[in-house]
């Protein structure tokens, strides 16, 4: 996933450099008092928004849901070798590094197929946490990196701003942040 | 060579005032006695429809470089007609394929009448090549004999001597030849002979063969010319704010958004809604969209389609009009062994070509001047002169290549013509307008298949034989208040609402047909195949159902019924042949077969699907065609494959659904057309023929969705009766 | 001012970023052979290159591509082999009918055989999956697109 966020850490270097130290003291002042309950009940909050149609719709095997009624992407896309389609058929043909007001597609910098170790559809709520830390499959991540790829990642961040006829995530991306250092301090408990 | 109209007045067509208070145009004028399609194309092929000029000033254009241009007075919309035309116009002329050129005729409906319309210049109803045929090959013909008289003239040589092949006109005794280009102007001021003979079939070198498309070139490189890429200078592009629920009227609206909008020049309002004027398409795009109005929707449909089709329910069980009496259907039915008892349902069905309707308007003191898509021109002729108070003859038509049309583009009340000439009108013509549909007023703007409910009872007797066939047809007319309702309507009865049901060659002694007609504010339009985009489904799947009632193998059972006509026969044989038939297929694989005539022609599909839980995959297609003979072959072939492919949409999910009077639907996303994966493999196979040529660019239509349904049956077990096919 | 490279030319132009490239193509440039179908990135007939990638001109938005460095490929620019072997294949076996797809239907398979010297029938059916032909071309689509991997071979 490193690749995901490069060209983003690229040009925000130094406000990322910035988040990852204050996070590893906050998160170090933290875990000294986070229970593991604490830890499940946020990810309880975390999950919501990981399930919610803005993320899920392109953490899939092979072909991209759309809409908030998370139908089969129209036109129908596969992922192709890199995750950005085949053929005439890529993430880029259609989709701009912002919201395009005319043609309603959704945008966002390096807009893409999450990789396919990464798929959530169909998962447990404990599948799906089990997933999330497990560095064999969510791009060598630590959890202090999973905090900085989804408070930083502008593709993340656009499930915030999803323009006109589709539904943001409900839940304050900060509030979505904190919950997530929470889970983070407490262990990152899944639940059984 | 110019072009003459000399002696020949313009068609004055206007009969009666049709402009209403909604300025929806109806009843404009009446085109000719009832005369159902099937019975034209019939007597047609019979006698061939009535003569037509045959001058070659009226049609060609030879140039000094040789070349010959067709004015071509049919659209086209990518049926392939001019190639068509142009086919049988060089087979008598000995042309040189490679020479020939087409353009559109301009609006002169006393020079460029369809024979089948007389006197108007329209093209639909698969009739272009059914009516134009002789006539084109005289055109060919006489250009020919008059080129060779040329020649004799100028040679000195009998005419009698003079020889024509592939664009050169020759002399062998004398070793004189010379290209058409250089007799030409000669030759055209010859008389045109009073008769001419034409060629043996046996004799046609194009004919029956692979001409290349004539448009081939100009459409894979850009070039090619639609309305949509007209630029006039100091044009206007214009959208049209329209109300959302069928019957709705404009009472005010707000216009200081959309005039904040950087391109935004005007906003008038018209009879059809508010018109949006901006420098370019995606201001006026803007412009529209934060244009404020308010909508009157007292006479409005406002109705649900499930609260529709209740009402189409109720109507069924009523009693219709007689569209067909025919021995005893009631007594047939009772004394049945078996019977079936069977209700289908149809969605409307938006035509949606992937030009979406425009037109360029440029009004002048003396006249008007309009570049479109035009399919009907002696309407869209009619409805500027109407709307903008000038004589037919003033109104200048430039008809350009269609990008699609499926019926769309051949509206009777010339529904888009109407608002770009109330638009140049509201602004006194002080710039060209370009009036542009987007996609979305296309799925949502109206003039769909109309919805339709069939109820079918009928029955065999231990024997097999079907014994009594009761059917009620509910359905609103499409030609009701059109000019063309004279043409159609019969006491209450729209032909193409009963076409295929009525007229079904299959021998059923006792049969009755009762018709319906639905009231709606919901516009209605022919869509390719008119009726028999219902009926053919009907009419199959219960042939089906019959046979297997009856214990017998569907296409044996529907043989049986065509006792004396040879040429069904031959095609419903030849696609069992080529289909296989009688091969097993494994399981989750179906075969169905479907037979219908129409636009007089006979096409038989054999479809096979694979089922796998409630999905399922249309493979293949093999086609059977008997279209009279087939002049390019290779475009007979091309609509078919094409027909296909326009109408798996509809088989596998396209409707129109109205939710409180809304349509439901926007856009390609959810009345999306079939996609390149789900195009079955296709064959085609085209029966030999020497009688008259019949309609081509709908028959394809009609037999797909009952193929499928039959396959699916064969695959399943299970009867799917309403479209779009769903097997949940 | 916006800058873009369309068919090896730099043009500029007075629009907002956000302007969708087809209607800078259209009514700005008079390319008109880029076609307008759906406007949502649905129908691929407004289909050009940039940088050899096909893309909906109708959704990409002038911004994305500005700037004089990205290569914009209209039908009218399109040439090298692999077009000028899709194109003689289009003619060669009368693929069109109404036409009105077909310059986006050629550019984009332009760029699946630029990527794909081979495709199989699946091949051409996932990476043309963006370009509809409402008079149902397909067969003739896949056959054609044989017939141009097979002359380049």
């Amino acid at each position: 996933m490193a690749s995901m966020i490069q060209p983003k850490a690229r040009r925000y270097l130094p406000g990322l450099l910035l988040t990852a130290v204050l996070l590893m003291v906050s998160a170090t002042a933290a875990q000294a008092q986070t229970s593991t309950a604490d830890s499940l009940a946020a990810w309880q909050k975390v999950s919501s928004v990981l399930t919610h149609p803005r993320c899920l719709n392109c953490h899939q095997p092979n072909v991209p849901k759309q809409g908030d009624n998370r139908q089969i992407h129209v036109p129908l896309v596969v992922r192709g070798p890199a995750g950005h389609g085949v053929g005439a058929m890529t993430c880029g043909s259609c989709h701009n590094a912002s919201n395009n007001p005319t043609s309603r597609t959704p945008g966002a910098p390096h807009w893409h197929l999450a990789p396919a170790s990464m798929n959530w559809e169909g998962l447990s709520d404990r599948e799906l946490c089990l997933m999330l830390k497990d560095p064999k499959r969510n791009g060598k991540r630590t959890p202090e990196a999973l905090v900085t790829h989804m408070a930083n990642d502008g593709l993340v961040l656009w499930g915030w701003e999803a323009g006109a006829g589709r539904e943001s995530v409900p839940m304050p991306h900060k509030e979505f942040v904190d919950h997530l250092k929470v889970w983070v301090a407490g262990g990152t408990a899944c639940p059984k | 060579m110019k072009l003459t109209t000399k002696n020949i007045s313009l068609e004055h067509p206007a009969r009666r005032e049709f402009l209403q208070a909604t300025a929806v145009l109806t009843g404009a004028f009446v085109i000719g006695a009832f005369v159902p399609f099937a019975k034209r194309v019939y007597a047609a092929s019979a006698g061939g429809p009535a003569a037509g000029i045959r001058d070659p000033n009226v049609f060609l254009k030879i140039g000094a470089d040789n070349t010959v241009t067709l004015l071509s007075k049919h659209f086209e919309m990518g049926q392939g007609i001019s190639t068509g035309m142009a086919t049988a116009v060089a087979e008598e002329l000995d042309a040189d394929w490679s020479k020939m050129r087409c353009e559109f005729a301009p609006n002169n409906p006393a020079l460029y009448q369809n024979l089948a319309f007389a006197p108007y210049m329209v093209t639909g109803g698969s009739t272009s090549m059914m009516e134009s045929f002789t006539q084109m090959r005289e055109v060919g013909a006489a250009a020919r004999a008059m080129l060779v008289g040329a020649a004799a003239a100028k040679w000195n040589v009998p005419a009698a001597q003079i020889s024509v092949h592939k664009g050169v006109v020759r002399h062998k005794a004398s070793g004189r030849s010379a290209m058409f280009g250089e007799l030409a102007p000669d030759a055209m001021r010859l008389p045109v002979p009073e008769k001419v003979e034409l060629k043996d079939a046996k004799q046609w070198q194009l004919i029956g063969k692979r001409a290349p498309r004539l448009d081939s070139v100009e459409k894979t490189t850009g070039k090619a010319g639609f309305a949509l890429d007209i630029r006039r200078p100091g044009m206007l592009t214009a959208m049209v704010s329209r109300p959302p629920q069928f019957g709705g009227t404009a009472v005010s609206f707000d216009a200081a958004a959309a005039k904040k909008i950087d391109g935004v020049v005007e906003v008038v309002q018209i009879p059809q809604g508010i018109a949006v004027l901006a420098k370019d398409t995606w201001s006026a795009i803007r412009g529209r969209e934060v244009l404020k109005v308010i909508w009157d929707m007292s006479k409005a449909e406002s109705r649900s389609t499930d609260a529709i089709v209740a009402e189409y329910r109720q109507m069924s069980g009523s009693k219709g009009l007689p569209a067909l009496r025919r021995g005893d259907a009631a007594a047939g039915f009772a004394k049945a062994a078996k019977t079936i008892d069977a209700e289908f349902v149809f969605p409307h069905l938006a035509h949606a070509p992937m030009e979406p309707l425009n037109c360029v308007l440029e009004l002048r003191a003396d006249g008007a001047e309009l570049w479109s898509g035009s399919q009907l021109q002696s309407i869209d002729t009619y409805v500027l002169s109407k709307v903008l108070g000038f004589k037919p003859e003033q109104i200048r038509i430039n008809t350009l290549l269609g990008g699609g049309s499926f019926g769309r583009r051949g509206n009777p009340v010339g529904d888009w013509v109407a608002e770009v000439a109330m638009i140049a009108k509201a602004i006194n013509g002080r710039a060209p307008v370009h009036l542009v549909w987007t996609r979305e007023d296309d799925i949502k703007g109206g003039f769909y298949r109309p919805m339709a409910l069939h109820r079918v009872k009928a029955g065999v007797d231990s024997a097999g034989r079907i014994t009594g066939w009761q059917h009620q047809v509910v359905t609103k007319s499409i030609f009701t208040g059109t000019p063309f309702e004279g043409g159609a309507v019969k006491e209450g009865v729209d032909h193409s609402s009963v076409e295929g049901v009525v007229d079904t060659p299959y021998a059923i002694s006792d049969m009755a047909v009762d018709l319906h007609n639905a009231k709606s504010p919901v516009p209605v339009l022919w869509w390719r195949s008119v009726g028999h985009s219902h009926t053919a489904h009907v009419m199959e799947t219960v042939m089906d159902d019959l046979a297997r009632t009856a214990g017998k193998d569907p296409m044996a059972f529907r043989l049986g019924l065509l006792e004396g006509k040879p040429r069904d026969i031959a095609v419903l044989k030849l696609a069992a042949q080529k289909s296989g038939w009688d091969r097993p297929l494994r399981k989750g694989r179906g075969r169905g077969i479907a037979y219908h005539f129409s636009f007089g022609t006979r096409v038989a599909m054999v479809a096979e699907v694979t089922v796998k839980d409630a999905a399922y995959k249309v493979e293949r297609i093999v086609a059977v065609v008997d279209c009279g003979v087939a002049v390019n072959p290779d475009v007979v072939k091309a609509q078919i494959e094409g027909s296909i492919g326009f109408a798996l949409s509809s088989v596998l999910r396209n409707q129109i659904t109205l939710n409180k009077g809304v349509v439901e639907q926007n856009n390609y996303n959810d009345y999306e057309p079939t996609r390149i994966r789900e195009m079955p493999k296709v064959e085609v196979h085209i029966i030999k023929s020497a009688e008259a040529p019949s309609g081509i660019g709908e028959p394809g239509v009609p037999p797909l969705a009952p193929a499928i349904s039959n396959a699916l049956f064969a695959a399943t077990g299970k009867r799917v009766r309403a479209l779009p096919l769903t097997l949940v | 001012m916006v800058t873009l490279n369309v068919n090896g030319k730099n043009e500029e132009m007075d629009v907002s970023p956000e302007m969708p490239l087809l209607w800078a193509l259209r009514d700005r440039l008079n390319l008109t052979g880029t076609k307008y179908g759906c406007g949502r990135a649905m129908c691929g007939a407004c289909t050009v290159h940039v940088d050899g990638e096909a893309i909906r001109s109708c959704s990409i938005m002038v911004g994305t591509v500005a700037g004089g460095k990205k290569k914009i490929t209209t039908i009218e620019g399109a040439s090298g082999k692999v077009a000028a072997a899709v194109i003689n294949a289009w003619q060669k076996l009368d693929v069109v009918q109404c036409g009105y797809c077909q310059s986006g239907q050629i550019m984009s398979a332009i760029t699946l055989l630029s990527k794909n010297s081979k495709p199989t029938d699946t091949d051409i059916d996932l990476g043309m999956e963006g370009n509809i032909c409402r008079c149902g071309t397909y067969v003739r689509i896949r056959q054609a697109i044989h017939q141009a991997a097979k002359s380049l071979a």
